[in-house]
């Protein structure tokens, strides 16, 4: 579904991601766990060309991307959850929601908004509440819901634990699990919370100072001590 | 007394509404482009004139005469299409010094253009037949045309406010001026909703051209001094905001008219004293909006 081929991306003179190997096949769910300023979220930004210069390859669906701008991927069935959320504050959560139909395609036809309340049953209620006037927890799921709406191919979450309370987190990863496994949705998620990780995805990749150090299954990195301790501050 | 009242709120709430019909263009574009556009003016101006070739200096009617205020609305908005490919699609990226420059030497081509074109000799355009007299309110003569004026800028409000706050076009032009790169990454043409609202603002520069040079000596330089009240209302207003900006022109209006009976011989202090005022208490403007509202 996706791969990522020698993918190099500058923030002009600074040199973020260097020769990043990566590959996600459809219908599979993979972590790129890292510190902060590895280049986790330049990486979800090279996928969707919406930030670094990028040099390399991406393929998605068996189509090279190339230089495609930004707002045409959503098309081809990318959807990206960044780090920010960025609700529309001025318009309601259900407004929020149909705006993520721009990228559903005739293949892929829109998700209804009465789906979208059964999987978030925390958004149905506010749905006339407008996007400025939600929690951090609520916005994230949100942000996820707007995401989906347009029943994408693969869906790119960028730290979407963090700030939110253990509850919502715990939450969030049965949702984010059931929809991508009810609608056969291909995930890479970025994350420091490896809980989260491990209830969501089944691959791991660690990627340190723009470099991946690390490729395999959960049970191969929970034997590989060294990665964890080198690559990893965990707290 | 009442007279004198009723004669300044008439002719301030017209001198109010003909500020907004060139500001709303401007705040529009604002909000969603970032870009202050110095050549807005010249663009009116460039409606006034067509209306004027089009339309010849005696209007046949009400209804004509909007028709060819329709027809410069169009001819601009074309010339917009035009200016956003030439020159406003450039500035994009670039720092907002470049586009000031830009749209300042905009403003002297078109004014050139118009030299070249129509000529340096002022030309009069009459208000249609229907609307060129007077009637009696509250013992002041007010002109049916200033009703008409007025009209115009509470309808051009009225559909801007629903086009931004109850259609879908709308919506999505506020999120594309609120985050451009979040519209674009669910999948929003964001070119083409900044390509159409500089359309779209050019055109309503070219309606306001249309509906307001009767009574204007119409020159090169008739674009002037609406602009520069424009500017005042979209500052005090808050930029880019549409309802702002309707409620600052009101104000301006008045204040000038009431200015220009009751201080005659002051004339044009009270705007400048009114800026300085919203620019010390509300240096953001009245509806400090994040984008178009």
């Amino acid at each position: 579904m996706l791969r990522i081929d020698r993918l190099n991306a500058y923030y002009g003179q600074s040199h973020i991601l260097h020769n990043v190997q990566l590959e996600v096949g459809t219908g599979g769910r993979s972590s790129v766990l890292g510190r902060n300023g590895a280049g986790k979220s330049t990486l979800l930004k090279s996928i969707t060309n919406s930030g670094p210069r990028v040099d390399g390859e991406v393929t998605f669906n068996g189509q090279p991307l190339g230089q495609k701008a930004w707002f045409k991927r959503a098309k081809d069935g990318i959807s990206f959850v960044p780090e920010d959320r960025r609700i529309f504050t001025h318009i309601t959560v259900e407004e929020n929601i149909e705006l993520g139909r721009f990228g559903a395609s005739a293949d892929r036809p829109v998700i209804p908004l009465s789906q979208i309340y059964d999987w978030f049953p925390m958004l149905g209620p506010l749905k006339a509440r407008l996007g400025g006037q939600l929690s951090g927890g609520q916005q994230q799921m949100l942000a996820v819901a707007r995401a989906i709406a347009s029943r994408p191919r693969i869906l790119l979450l960028d730290e979407p634990t963090e700030g939110l309370a253990p509850v919502i987190v715990e939450d969030l990863a049965s949702i984010v699990a059931q929809i991508c496994t009810e609608l056969q949705i291909t995930m890479l998620l970025v994350e420091q919370n490896i809980w989260f990780s491990r209830q969501t995805t089944d691959h791991v990749y660690v990627l340190d100072t723009g470099s991946v150090v690390f490729s395999g299954s959960w049970a191969e990195f929970d034997q590989d001590e060294a990665i964890r301790n080198r690559h990893l501050a965990l707290a | 007394m009442t007279s004198q009242a009723v004669f300044v709120l008439f002719n301030g709430l017209a001198s109010g509404m003909a500020f907004f019909l060139v500001a709303a263009g401007l705040t529009w574009v604002f909000g969603i482009l970032k870009i202050l556009n110095l050549a807005h003016g010249a663009f009116f101006m460039l409606g006034a004139y067509i209306a004027f070739t089009v339309g010849g200096a005696w209007p046949a009617s009400i209804w004509s005469f909007v028709g060819v205020a329709l027809i410069a609305a169009a001819a601009v908005g074309a010339l917009g299409y035009l200016t956003d490919q030439l020159v406003l699609k450039r500035l994009r990226n670039v720092d907002y010094h470049y586009a000031l420059i830009a749209t300042f030497g905009l403003m002297l081509f078109c004014e050139g253009a118009a030299k070249f074109i129509w000529g340096t000799d002022y030309q009069a355009v009459m208000p249609p037949p229907e609307i060129d007299r007077a009637i009696v309110v509250g013992g002041s003569y007010i002109s049916l045309y200033t009703l008409f004026v007025i009209g115009a800028g509470i309808a051009v409000f009225a559909a801007l406010e629903m086009i931004m706050h109850r259609t879908w076009a709308g919506k999505i032009m506020r999120a594309v001026s609120n985050d451009p790169w979040m519209a674009g990454t669910l999948g929003i043409n964001v070119p083409m909703v900044l390509m159409v609202s500089v359309i779209a603002s050019f055109a309503l520069a070219g309606f306001a051209g249309g509906i307001l040079v009767p009574n204007q000596a119409l020159s090169p330089h008739v674009g002037a001094s609406f602009v520069l009240y424009a500017f005042m209302a979209v500052v005090i207003g808050g930029l880019g905001s549409i309802r702002g900006t309707f409620i600052a022109c009101i104000l301006l209006g008045l204040v000038e008219s009431a200015n220009a009976t009751f201080l005659s011989q002051y004339g044009g202090i009270a705007i400048y004293v009114m800026l300085a005022v919203f620019l010390v208490w509300k240096p953001t403007g009245l509806f400090p909006a994040q984008g178009a509202t």
